[in-house]
């Protein structure tokens, strides 16, 4: 039985890793989780790039697939070795994401200056080991004053990653940016929906005060929605009031106890928050 | 010889082993049919001056002619043993002249050549190229095909009949043939067979007589069984054929799939990747991981036969249930390997737009839909939620849902996104309900035996462990819903509710009450019901609900009605 194995390893080997390491990462880059989105000048737009793994398998499971004979093999630990060898994305000490860059052109093939990208939550991992069950994520927002700017067409934008060990640089598929004609100027355009986008990506831009006028007049215009209950306490939370968070978590709760028919998942974020925070105000005596 | 002065004719005489002379016996040259049978065959000819001669004619020994007739026949290579059938691969088959001696085929003689005609038969016509591509898009204009799966191309080595008219995607060829021949008459011929399919079956048979007979003049020289061999012991030749006939791919048993078997991308158990040849390849009887619901909606033909994956054919495991995913964000899926099923993650328009995966079933078709999950990354703040799936089960959960935000807790997330697959799935939690315990202002609960009195807001909500609840159950399960619900009733209190199918709203002024960890996330889908760690010895959320917990029992992947 010794033969179909080996057969198999050596295709394996031939077919997935014959080639650069690097080759064994693909970089996604989306907007709004496509390859293209519209983008409206004055609003802002979240770029999704993530690092991830193309080897369907670990060092483990190829080598307990290889038959006991050759598993000390050193010809073959070395070339599995080499396969799955962490990969140096940056520098000792500095976070994987500090080897990321963008390239902008426009339709017309010219190249644009880069826009100021801003690392927004949830945070990245800083290391930069990864496997093939685990990819790397980085979120980066275009604040709506830099859409502003832009003027109306189409914009590519490929991500990059320059790899430490040999300086090649790794490039995602271009996403493409259709910048329309209507551009927002004036908060009392826009629409709910949109004032609730503005209210979230404040937040994750970590700008609380940015965040809250545009989810104050969410709420002022709907209170009974557990959304914008939830925003209302996001801010609150960002700003470290933690009265105010409660208050709206358990408007937000109370609005869910009032739903007759209820989704068979609990809000389990919500009841954790409102513990987290409860238990903190609760005056205790031994 | 003898010298004869003048007119002379010859007559010619079969001695020994039959044939005929065509145009009679007499004359210089003379035209001999051998017989069909092998044998040795003696021709005896004389020469003699016919009429009236001048002088006296001079007789002379009879000339002899011996020599063997052997039986003519044309054989066929066997496909080899470790060749699997892909989209636009080439197989090359050889079909080479015999004569047969004294029972025994032997190759051709040097002066032997005919032209071979080749048949395919018995060719599958499989939808579109594997189990799930394409898929039917107008806008991209694909669609899957049912052509035959082997045919011959177009060359200039050789003529090819048996037209089947018919149109398939990434070609504009719409011209397939079943039937070819060879332009010349040669010893030996090889021709190329193109595969169109992954999972492609069907007989090439060879035969070297003009009317393409198999038993005329050049018999096509049949296998027999004890020249066929599969490679796993125990599997049997189905059929000894009178032609030459061979499968494509090698495969004694015919039963459709390559005797070779296959390999498959490494699956978590165990890190197995040779799959055998199955015995039967309609059976659907995945087992791994095991519980009460085996197979995963795939026959193990169409495992072989395969799926796209993210552009890449892949060959599935029939033993290990296989799950298709469009993970249209990258999502990391967590601990989900831990529930042993294995997750082949596709582009979105690898199933259909139903999530269907199997649109391009025939052979060994189980008869329903099989679908894929949808799973995808969105805010989910407007319901307090961090993740969702639309249903419980796979028939419904048209999308599962986790919000990003969440991302960056890792243990949180690790158990999230298993825990939703899970749900689509078919598995519910441990139970469904808790205890909303409410504190009016001014009162006071113990907690952790210190009392803690709300000060402040007009009720503090305490969210409290119920009997065979949320939060009952096997502490290890990702079923288990651990954030929800933050404590339990202290032991040995009144007080327990059951929680199995719904929630109680209580005043808990004057309770005893003690915190428990709340992110004590299960890593794994167990399958029993019984409490664990603060749940055992009937403590706190106690055993999961009736027909609730056995969790791994419940994941049902097949869609089998």
């Amino acid at each position: 039985m010794n033969k179909p194995i080996l057969f198999l390893i050596s295709t394996f080997l031939l077919t997935n890793h014959a080639v650069a390491q690097e080759k064994e990462i693909a970089i996604n880059l989306t907007v709004d989780h496509n390859q293209q989105a519209e983008v409206i000048r004055g609003m802002p737009a979240i770029l999704h790039l993530r690092l991830v793994s193309l080897l369907q398998t670990s060092y483990t499971e190829v080598l307990g697939a290889v038959p006991d004979t050759i598993q000390n093999d050193p010809g073959l630990l070395r070339h599995l070795d080499s396969v799955f060898a962490p990969i140096e994305i940056s520098g000792p000490g500095t976070p994987w994401y500090s080897a990321v860059f963008f390239r902008i052109e426009s339709a017309d093939k010219r190249r644009l200056t880069l826009a100021p990208f801003h690392i927004i939550r949830p945070q990245p991992d800083t290391v930069s080991r990864f496997n093939h069950e685990e990819n790397l994520h980085i979120y980066y927002g275009i604040d709506p004053e830099t859409t502003l700017g832009w003027k109306p067409g189409e914009m590519n934008i490929r991500g990059g990653v320059a790899f430490q060990k040999d300086g090649d640089t790794l490039w995602s598929r271009p996403i493409k940016l259709i910048i329309t004609n209507q551009e927002i100027k004036k908060p009392k355009s826009l629409l709910q929906s949109q004032m609730v986008n503005l209210a979230e990506y404040w937040l994750r831009r970590g700008l609380c005060e940015k965040a809250r006028p545009f989810a104050e007049t969410v709420w002022a215009n709907d209170s009974s929605s557990i959304a914008n209950a939830m925003l209302m306490a996001d801010v609150q939370a960002c700003k470290g009031n933690n009265a105010a968070t409660l208050a709206y978590l358990i408007k937000a709760y109370e609005e869910y106890m009032r739903q007759p028919d209820r989704f068979y998942e609990p809000p389990d974020v919500l009841l954790r928050r409102i513990s987290e925070i409860q238990e903190g105000m609760l005056h205790y005596t031994e | 010889v003898a010298t004869y002065e003048d007119d002379v004719s010859f007559v010619w005489v079969i001695l020994k082993g039959g044939g005929e002379f065509i145009h009679g016996n007499t004359g210089r040259y003379v035209v001999y049919e051998a017989p069909e049978a092998e044998g040795d065959v003696q021709i005896e000819v004389r020469a003699y001056n016919p009429g009236s001669m001048k002088i006296a004619d001079q007789k002379s020994e009879a000339g002899k002619i011996s020599f063997r007739v052997y039986k003519p026949g044309v054989k066929l290579d066997q496909t080899p043993l470790t060749w699997l059938p892909e989209f636009q691969q080439k197989l090359e088959k050889r079909s080479y002249l015999v004569y047969q001696d004294k029972g025994v085929w032997k190759d051709g003689l040097a002066h032997q050549c005919r032209i071979h005609h080749f048949d395919l038969m018995g060719v599958s016509n499989e939808p579109g190229i594997c189990m799930n591509w394409p898929c039917v898009d107008e806008f991209l204009n694909l669609f899957p095909d049912t052509c035959p799966d082997l045919v011959f191309m177009k060359s200039d080595r050789w003529d090819r009949f048996d037209t089947t008219s018919c149109e398939r995607c990434m070609t504009e060829d719409t011209a397939w043939c079943t039937r070819a021949n060879s332009l010349r008459p040669e010893k030996s011929f090889t021709i190329e067979v193109a595969s169109w399919d992954y999972g492609s079956y069907g007989f090439i048979r060879s035969t070297a007589n003009s009317n393409r007979s198999t038993d005329g003049l050049y018999q096509s020289v049949g296998w027999k069984k004890g020249e066929l061999k599969h490679p796993v012991v125990g599997r049997i030749v189905k059929h000894e054929y009178s032609d030459n006939r061979v499968t494509i791919p090698h495969d004694v048993d015919e039963n459709q799939v390559a005797d070779w078997g296959w390999t498959t991308v490494a699956q978590k158990i165990g890190g197995k990747t040779r799959v055998e040849d199955p015995w039967e390849p309609k059976s659907d009887k995945d087992n791994t991981p095991g519980n009460k619901h085996p197979g995963d909606g795939i026959s193990a033909y169409e495992e072989y036969r395969g799926f796209y994956a993210k552009e890449k054919h892949v060959r599935l495991d029939p033993d290990i249930k296989n799950i298709l995913l469009w993970n249209r964000d990258d999502t990391d899926l967590g601990d989900f390997s831990n529930s042993g099923i294995a997750v082949t993650q596709i582009y979105r328009n690898e199933m259909d737009t139903g999530r269907v995966i199997n649109n391009n079933r025939k052979s060994y078709a189980l008869g329903f839909d099989q679908k894929g999950i949808r799973l995808m990354e969105e805010n989910l703040a407007h319901l307090g939620l961090a993740g969702k799936s639309d249903s419980i089960g796979l028939e419904l959960s048209h999308y599962v849902y986790v919000d990003p935000r969440y991302k960056a807790d890792k243990p949180f997330w690790r158990y999230i996104v298993p825990h939703e697959l899970s749900h689509a799935l078919g598995a519910w939690h441990h139970g469904e309900g808790y205890i909303h315990g409410y504190l009016p202002r001014g009162n006071s609960v113990m907690i952790d035996n210190r009392t803690g009195r709300n000060d402040t807001a007009v009720f503090a909500i305490f969210f409290i462990a119920g009997e065979a609840g949320l939060s009952s159950g096997d502490r290890n399960c990702w079923m288990r819903q651990p954030q929800a619900v933050n404590y339990c009733i202290a032991p040995g209190e009144p007080g327990n509710i059951d929680c199995s199918t719904k929630g109680s709203s209580v005043d808990i002024t004057g309770w005893k009450i003690i915190s428990t960890a709340n992110k004590d996330f299960g890593r794994k889908i167990t399958n029993h019901r019984g409490g664990t760690g603060t749940n055992a010895n009937g403590q706190c959320g106690k055993d999961a609900a009736t027909n609730r917990g056995n969790c791994l029992n419940q994941l049902k992947i097949s869609m089998k009605p």
